[in-house]
């Protein structure tokens, strides 16, 4: 009889054990669906704040041009406004396009290889991926201008292909981008190399006047254009 | 075991039994509590105005193609009534290669998702921002004419970052599944992106979910945002 007693009361103790570790688990998971709607929240209200933002921006911008067709339809006869404003569209597709010769302020960051380490592809992607994520207008590397279509391809002894020309290092980076935009990416770099100037000198930058030169060769990309 | 023992022994057993039932209950109760039933609706209502706030940039969007188209043609009629035919190309030729044109042509259309299940860690199994702009350099090799990811036109100003769960293109954030259209030679194209350690090496062993077709005349949109606000740090170095 008291052994019968003894296996009851350690089957209750085993159970309890059970449940206990049951509403451990549950009161857990509890607390991570609430973290997780609470992070929902936040994502959603960030997305909704950077929507309405855009919205903002594509009405201001629809307004604008709105206001130039009719300005137009007023200054038919003015040539010289007509001369002004296709010449100021041409240079905003020039500059985009990488036509022209460009200046301003920016950075120059300097690469170069200590004990000559590999600078992969991957690498200067994600630089110029950072440099454009500061709203960088104008880059260049070691003097070839970054365009919508260039390609960056590591080849053999480490020369690396940019818009059909090879590179080796060091490499020297450029980049106009917006004064205020500057200290950001500065910080951003130092943060991003940090682990990697055992293997590579770097240098960054600060320049008040940096030139950019347009593409080295236009046929290259006027052959696609049809 | 005296019965003193099993007195105490029950006791406890009992006091254990009875906290764990009173966390239950407060458990249970704050599950169905008014302030769960609101975060619920807070959700939702915040998904509902982002769609709407979503369809509204659409149609803006839509409107504003339609003045900027009607707004460059009644600029070329001018330039051409004129007689100034060289300004209007070199115009033309500019706005092509700066990708301010809507382009047709044939190519392939490559799409991306997340692994459809987790094997092992979540991050491995998630398309990252890195492995979007890796594969854009891939199909840069092949030497494209025109690239757009989720009908966003890549041009020189293009970041490809990482939002929280969603990737920031031109200002605009865009979630999976990515859909990279591509006009250009097909097999380089397709060549490239297949072979490139990124899909062997990443996609592939990830299972991050991916498909590429050839498709004709394919419709790459223009660039659509501001460029004001692209240029306003450059000044021409006028030759």
């Amino acid at each position: 009889m008291n052994v019968i007693r003894v296996f009851t009361i350690t089957l209750i103790c085993l159970l309890i054990g059970t449940m206990m570790s049951w509403q451990y688990k549950s009161i857990d998971n509890n607390n991570r669906l609430v973290s997780s709607q609470t992070t929902s929240i936040l994502t959603l209200q960030e997305e909704l704040i950077e929507q309405q933002r855009i919205n903002e921006e594509l009405e201001e911008r629809l307004k604008e041009i709105n206001k130039e067709i009719n300005d137009y339809a007023y200054a038919k006869d003015d040539m010289e406004k007509i001369d002004k404003t296709i010449k100021k569209e041409m240079r905003e597709a020039q500059i985009l396009a990488g036509l022209v010769d460009v200046k301003g302020k920016g950075v120059e960051i300097v690469i170069d290889s200590i004990y000559g380490f590999k600078f992969y592809e991957y690498d200067l992607l994600n630089i110029i991926n950072q440099l454009r994520s500061w709203e960088a207008q104008a880059i260049s590397v070691n003097g070839e201008r970054i365009t919508a279509l260039t390609e960056f391809e590591l080849v053999e002894g480490n020369r690396c292909k940019i818009n059909g020309n090879y590179y080796t290092m060091p490499y020297v980076i450029k980049a106009i981008l917006p004064s205020e935009n500057i200290d950001y990416l500065v910080f951003m770099l130092e943060d991003m190399f940090e682990l990697i100037t055992r293997y590579y000198d770097i240098d960054i930058q600060v320049k008040e006047e940096i030139l950019i030169p347009k593409i080295k060769s236009e046929g290259a990309l006027l052959k696609y254009v049809y | 075991m005296r019965k003193n023992d099993k007195k105490n022994v029950l006791l406890f057993v009992f006091i254990i039994l009875g906290f764990v039932l009173a966390i239950q209950f407060r458990s249970v109760m704050s599950n169905a509590s008014e302030e769960e039933i609101s975060t619920a609706q807070t959700i939702e209502s915040l998904k509902q105005e982002l769609e709407r706030e979503k369809l509204i940039g659409d149609s803006l969007r839509e409107e504003l193609d339609e003045s900027i188209i009607e707004r460059d043609a009644i600029l070329r009629n001018m330039v051409e009534e004129r007689g100034s035919e060289g300004i209007t190309k070199e115009w033309e030729k500019a706005r092509i290669l700066a990708g301010l044109t809507e382009v047709v042509g044939d190519g392939v259309v490559i799409t991306l998702n997340d692994a459809s299940e987790i094997i092992y860690r979540v991050s491995d199994h998630v398309l990252h921002d890195y492995s979007l702009y890796e594969v854009l350099n891939e199909i840069k090799k092949a030497e494209p004419v025109a690239i757009a990811v989720n009908n966003e036109r890549l041009i020189s100003t293009t970041e490809i970052i990482c939002a929280g769960p969603t990737t920031r293109i031109n200002r605009n954030r865009y979630a999976v599944p990515y859909e990279i259209k591509v006009i250009g030679d097909s097999k380089k194209i397709r060549e490239a992106f297949l072979n490139s350690s990124i899909v062997t090496s990443e996609f592939i062993p990830n299972n991050i979910r991916f498909q590429i077709k050839d498709e004709k005349d394919i419709i790459i949109p223009k660039y659509s945002g501001r460029i004001d606000v692209l240029i306003n740090a450059v000044e021409v170095v006028e030759e």
